[in-house]
């Protein structure tokens, strides 16, 4: 017992003696310390070896680092060992030490006072935080600088692009942002070692990454994504190695670090671009440029969103519908589940619908020879199925019946073409600016092959001179009465009755305005009809008219231009609006007319006025509106001259007054049947959409009213149409479709029969669009509702080049010939009870 | 009168009070130790009885008590452990803090700043578990030389308690450093104790009666490890459990006294005293051997003396005194030892969401883990509850009068041990390598009512072949001995096996491996 006693207490009292020694007098800090103390002697300065820490409440921390690095802010001892050796670079100077403390930037175990155990490169000592070394220490300025982010070596700038470009956050979620496919990432940077860790294969990452877990992993799993388990869907993208260092410094940024308000050098969020969030977000699936993916391994591709035929058909509405909320169990719905904001879809949406090509220009195509037949050809390819084989009319068609010569005689070639190269955005008329510049010019000699053979100036005049009034008088009540009035006396279309013009109307003026129309006015061409006829009308024109036609002069009046522009917007625009775009009186701005008429023309009406009209003399002693010397006159005129040059565009411009409450009663009451609530489409064209809206003038609107459109369902309600409606009626109908409010715009409908629908869909779609199959499952509600009928009349009629998806409509050699009723059908079908 | 007085002047207040001071260290030491070191039995007796400290102890102390291979000094040890504990428990209460947020970095400071907090803390550590291990070998021990019988039965109860009371006191310990180790051990034993909800669960009443759930809040306070549970795990560890043992051990080591001594066979040849220290003059003084002593009424049963003359007697200072002394020390070195070989864990920060897989429990509840992975009603309340009201009934249902402080006093005893530890360790090894093998119920049907399992899992079936097998050895033995001695001996095994095979073979979801270096990292 007592030999037990003997030993155990040797035992205790050397181990004590030996614990207490190692503590207190071979500690590796008392050493540096006296070093340093030493080596500040030297000039003098007291030293006291002392234990020593930073206390830092507001981290939550103490950072006993200092206890070795005593040296950290002695510029002297920059020429010592470390760990005496002064802090590199000037960081200290604007973080105080005493504030900031060492492992808020550097990490390690600052509560530990020995080499290893600050470093803590080592599981063993237990430490999620161990060291970190360039370039990975960037990764920790985040911490303080969430938006001004400091550009040290720009591994963490070169990383962070690599994030976005890659489209990480299509899958991951950072801060309730962003793709569930991946984990979360939002605290990736500080997940526990325990939980994330390399494969076992490749323990030597962490030695290679000092013993630091988190960043071993986070390396691994950007750069050798497929070691992870089978579960994993992780992506390759082929990063080198440096790059995946760098991606590795961006993520391991990502935490929520607890850092008081005060200590956070700049909060607020980064704005980015709508590239950057589509790179963001979308380019995981979709695609960098919405190429679509070319990442195999993501089993159902993204449908590539720079398809030209998608991009023709979509707006930002129904696109940032999809992107909000899809409903799709492979597309997320960034709305709710993704954590966007409504601007930045929008955002996405703007750069996507960017992605579309530039239309070319006319001057363009006019330098391309287009024939004729092959234009037909192409007709019949790509336009036929809505607007019928060779442009004639069908019952049931998507499209409108193009081959109507009123439309035709209100449309030149390069309205023609405007509208097939913009298309017209919320209705199912694609942007044809995918077509070929060849293509494109063989459609407009095709479409102009329509027009009837273009009447000549001598067999105008010939017709005239055998023109008979009582026939006349008659064709005149058929197509001109509805605007010019039952008796020439004037409607949406000036008065003709009267002596002054008939005096300055000589055969070449009405030639040039009958014959070839006032473009962007309500004045079609009437090119259609037989010479003979027009011979007749000019009869009944000049009819009762005690005068002879003088015609006038070629001569050019000569004023001040800049007189003239003063004098004119106080005068004249009144009723011819500023720049002569048209208000109650004509658009005397017109080009065509300008062509058309002289000066001296101008100058008389101007001067003396029209008879049975407003337009009053306004020379000095007519007792006009204004009393306006010769002078004055010529300058008006000279002015006026001007506008030819730089005449106004008028397409989208509302230059017709009205009512707009009066203009909705009517329309509602007999356009909406067809038109669609708000004109938002319906069998008939959406003409209350801002597509159509902003590419024709309030003219061509009116016209089309007045005269109907033969060879289709519009019909005529001017003077012998359906209902006659008069000119001030027109008038406002047009300027409430300018001017209504956008939410009374109804969404379009068509009109077919879902139980035939239900049929063809179960014949024709159900193969690919099933669901879970590889096509979009089209009966989701949240695709349905955001849907246009128009984009789904345009899919299935074209379908989508580069895609499965055929076309579907007849003449279109795509998968299946349907007509556009039976298109209807099937719309209506999808459409059932969803919306 | 005046002559003496002026030859006895007397001394001046100075001149006491120097010679007081002169004499304090020596006034000093006479008070606090009143004898010098003792020079004769009396003395010594003087000594004991009058020490606060050592009169727990009789005067004198059987020379069988001395006898190494009876009591191996366990209970000692355990109390040894427990005065360690104590004092470097106090010792890091100054600088633990118990709040979920600096609990974790004070006892980082312990470690790397508090002078000689390291130590300290290692020393806590390994005392811990080592009093663990202590206090379960000393019952082994009491167990096998049959030293729970009268008059001992209640000391026996008292023990059982004492041993609750040491696995509370290590377990509400574990959970302070509040580390991934810390956490999810307590997370495991917090689910242990809500267990009966699996049994409420399957007869659908938890609604009604949630006696898993109520007991789980009782401990954690809440439904899940938090700062709840933290402190109140720190009023447990630190104040509450070990009052009740400082009181329970008082109560033990009193009734030692008073059960008359350590247990010992009634009839004590020299032979059997061989190695123990002697008192020569005390076999002098008394040489009749046939005298017998009663203390009547005042002792149960036959005191020291009774039966036994007093020569086998020895003084317990300093036979007794040095002999607990040397334990002592050598526990202390022991401790401190193990604590320079190797530092008490301190893993990352408690992390509730990264479950440690596999979250193992403290070794000593590992066995019982094994059984909560079959059957967590079963495993964690209904066999473990069995099996401590089994032990501390023990005394009560085996009460043969046979000898006791003996280990394997007849033959009998050794075979039936031999033949339990065979067969028990079959049935464990067995069983586990069936249910590693071919798995159990839930993997042949899927579907199965939960009861069924509760019911019948290879807990239960151990369990059922034990009783099974100890009904059998009563039987056929006709000693309840020799009954108890099989089920406490299937009981052991069945500890030591599936403590082995939790710690060892069990790795994450627990699954079986055979070595901790094949788990999967992912």
């Amino acid at each position: 017992m007592k030999k037990i006693m003997f030993y155990s207490s040797i035992i205790v009292i050397v181990f004590l003696i030996y614990g207490a020694v190692k503590e207190y007098l071979t500690t590796d800090w008392r050493s540096y310390q006296n070093q340093y103390a030493e080596f500040v002697e030297k000039d003098g300065v007291d030293f006291d070896v002392d234990y020593r820490q930073l206390v830092l409440p507001w981290f939550d921390k103490i950072d006993r680092c200092v206890i070795c690095h005593v040296g950290i802010s002695d510029p002297k001892t920059k020429n010592l060992a470390n760990p005496l050796r002064v802090h590199p670079g000037s960081y200290l100077d604007s973080h105080d030490p005493n504030k900031f403390g060492c492992t808020i930037c550097h990490d390690g175990q600052g509560r530990a006072i020995t080499f290893e155990s600050a470093l803590a490169s080592s599981e063993e000592y237990y430490w999620e935080e161990p060291i970190l070394l360039s370039p990975y220490l960037e990764a920790n300025c985040a911490r303080c600088h969430r938006s001004d982010m400091p550009k040290l070596s720009g591994a963490y700038q070169r990383g962070k692009r690599l994030f976005i470009e890659n489209g990480c956050q299509g899958c991951h979620t950072i801060q309730g942002k962003g793709g569930a496919l991946g984990p979360e990432l939002t605290t990736i940077g500080q997940e526990s070692f325990s939980a994330k860790r390399p494969h076992s294969d490749n323990e030597h990452l962490i030695e290679e990454f000092n013993g630091n877990v988190n960043l071993a992993y986070i390396f691994e799993a950007v750069y050798q994504p497929k070691i992870q388990p089978d579960s994993s869907q992780m992506i390759d993208f082929g990063l080198s190695k440096e790059e995946a260092k760098d991606l590795t410094v961006y993520i391991k940024s990502l935490q929520e670090y607890a850092v008081p308000e005060g200590m956070i050098a700049a909060s607020g969020v980064i704005e980015e671009n709508g590239k950057d969030l589509y790179l963001r977000y979308c380019s995981a699936c979709h695609g960098k440029n919405g190429k679509g993916t070319n990442l195999a391994e993501i089993g159902k591709l993204g449908p590539a969103l720079g398809n030209p035929q998608f991009l023709a058909i979509v707006d930002n509405d129904f696109l940032s519908a999809i992107i909000e909320g899809s409903g799709s169990s492979v597309m997320p719905a960034w709305g709710s589940g993704g954590g966007l904001a409504k601007d930045d879809i929008s955002k996405i949406a703007d750069y996507v619908l960017s992605l579309k090509n530039e239309p070319k220009l006319y001057k363009e195509i006019k330098s391309v020879e287009g024939i004729a037949k092959y234009g037909r050809i192409t007709f019949n390819a790509n336009c036929a199925g809505c607007h019928g084989i060779d442009g004639e009319y069908e019952t049931d068609l998507i499209g409108p019946t193009l081959r109507s010569p009123q439309l035709l005689s209100l449309f030149d070639n390069e309205k023609y073409y405007e509208t097939i190269v913009h298309g017209r955005a919320g209705t199912a008329m694609p942007a044809w600016n995918f077509l070929s510049k060849q293509e494109l010019a063989d459609l407009i000699v095709y479409i102009d092959s329509w027009r009837a053979k273009k009447i000549t100036y001598t067999s105008f005049v010939n017709a005239v001179n055998k023109g008979s009034s009582l026939r006349g008088k008659r064709l005149f009540y058929e197509n001109c009465a509805a605007c010019h009035g039952d008796n020439k006396e004037g409607g949406i279309g000036p008065s003709l009755y009267s002596k002054e013009f008939l005096t300055l109307a000589d055969n070449k003026f009405m030639y040039n305005t009958i014959v070839k129309g006032r473009r962007n006015t309500a004045m079609p061409s009437f090119n259609h009809l037989d010479k003979n006829a027009l011979g007749d009308i000019m009869a009944y024109l000049r009819d009762g008219f005690k005068g002879t036609t003088i015609g006038t002069g070629k001569k050019k009046i000569i004023g001040s231009e800049f007189n003239g522009k003063h004098l004119f917007e106080r005068t004249c625009a009144q009723c011819h609006g500023k720049k002569g775009v048209g208000l109650n009186g004509p658009a005397i701005g017109n080009k065509d007319f300008l062509t058309n008429a002289s000066d001296e023309y101008i100058w008389n009406m101007a001067a003396y006025g029209r008879s049975g009209s407003q337009m009053k003399g306004n020379l000095h002693g007519q007792n006009g509106t204004s009393d306006l010397s010769k002078k004055e006159l010529n300058d008006i005129v000279s002015y006026i001259r001007t506008l030819e040059k730089k005449s106004p565009h008028l397409n989208g411009i509302s230059t017709i007054p009205g009512d707009v409450d009066n203009g909705r009663i009517y329309f509602n009451e007999m356009c909406s049947q067809c038109h669609g609530i708000g004109g938002g489409g319906g069998n008939g064209p959406g003409i209350g959409k801002k597509g159509f809206l902003q590419s024709v003038s309030d003219g061509f609107i009116a016209a089309m009213m007045m005269s109907g459109r033969d060879g289709t369902e519009m019909k005529k309600f001017g003077r012998g149409g359906i209902v006659e409606i008069d000119g001030n009626t027109a008038m406002n109908i047009v300027y409430f479709l300018r001017n209504k409010d956008k939410s009374e715009v109804g969404k379009k409908y068509v009109v077919g029969t879902p139980q035939n629908g239900k049929v063809l869909y179960e014949g024709q779609c159900i193969q690919c669009h099933q669901k879970g199959s590889f096509a979009p499952d089209l009966m989701r509600s949240a695709f349905v509702k955001a849907a246009p009928v128009g984009y789904l009349q345009a899919t299935m009629s074209l379908g989508r080049h580069q895609t499965a998806m055929q076309s579907m409509i007849r003449g279109n050699a795509g998968l299946t010939e349907l007509s556009s009723k039976e298109i209807n059908d099937i719309i209506s079908y999808i459409k059932m009870g969803k919306e | 009168m005046s002559n003496s007085d002026e030859n006895n002047k007397k001394p001046s207040g100075i001149e006491i009070f120097l010679t007081n001071l002169k004499h304090l260290p020596q006034s000093f030491k006479d008070a606090a130790v009143r004898h010098g070191p003792p020079s004769s039995n009396r003395a010594a007796s003087q000594t004991v009885f009058s020490n606060l400290f050592l009169h727990i102890h009789s005067v004198r102390t059987h020379r069988y008590n001395f006898k190494k291979t009876f009591t191996v000094g366990l209970g000692i040890a355990s109390a040894a452990a427990f005065v360690i504990l104590v004092i470097t428990g106090v010792l890091l209460m100054i600088y633990y803090k118990p709040s979920l947020a600096q609990a974790y970095n004070s006892v980082k400071d312990i470690h790397f700043a508090v002078p000689g907090g390291r130590l300290i803390r290692n020393i806590h550590r390994w005392g811990a578990h080592l009093m663990v291990l202590g206090v379960f070998l000393h019952m082994v021990r009491v167990f096998m030389t049959g030293s729970y019988r009268h008059p001992r039965q209640f000391n026996w109860v008292v023990g059982m308690i004492l041993f609750a009371v040491t696995l509370g006191l290590s377990f509400t310990g574990y959970l302070l450093p509040w580390d991934q180790l810390a956490y999810w051990a307590t997370t495991i034993g917090a689910q242990i104790a809500g267990s009966p909800v699996e049994i409420t669960d399957a007869l659908g009443i938890t609604k009604y009666i949630d006696i898993g759930g109520t007991q789980m809040r009782l401990l954690l306070g809440s439904d899940v490890v938090g700062e709840e549970a933290l402190v109140r795990f720190y009023f447990l560890h630190c104040i509450f459990l070990p009052l009740v043992l400082i009181t329970f051990l008082g109560v033990h080591f009193w009734r030692i006294r008073k059960d008359g001594g350590m247990s010992r066979p009634s009839k004590i040849t020299d032979d059997m005293l061989v190695g123990t220290p002697i008192d020569v003059a005390a076999e002098m003084a008394f040489p009749t051997k046939n005298k017998t002593y009663g203390l009547m009424c005042l002792v149960k049963g036959d005191s020291n003396n009774v039966k036994n003359s007093p020569n086998q007697t020895v003084q317990s200072w300093p036979h007794l005194f040095n002999y607990e002394m040397a334990i002592f020390i050598l526990v202390l070195a022991i401790l401190i030892v193990l604590s320079y070989v190797s530092d008490a864990p301190l893993k990352e920060a408690a992390n509730p969401a990264v479950p440690e897989n596999p979250a193992k429990a403290p070794w000593y509840f590992l066995g019982l883990q094994e059984l909560v992975s079959y059957s967590a009603f079963m495993g964690g309340v209904a066999i473990p509850g069995l099996a401590v009201l089994g032990l501390m009934l023990i005394p009560f249902l085996d009460r043969t009068r046979n000898q006791s402080g003996i280990w394997f006093p007849d033959k009998d005893e050794k075979t039936v041990f031999k033949s339990t530890v065979i067969f028990s360790s079959i049935v464990i090894l067995a069983t586990l390598i069936f249910t590693v093998n071919f798995g159990w119920l839930r993997n042949w049907y899927p579907q199965i009512p939960q009861m069924f399992i509760v019911i019948l899992n290879p807990g239960t079936v151990i369990t059922s072949l034990f009783v099974w097998w100890s009904l059998r050895i009563l039987k056929k033995t006709g000693s309840t001995r020799l009954g108890a001695m099989s089920i406490f001996t299937c009981f052991l095994i069945g500890f030591i096996i599936l403590t082995y095979f939790a710690y060892q073979h069990r790795g994450p979801n627990w699954n079986f491996y055979w070595w901790p270096s094949l788990w999967p990292t992912h």
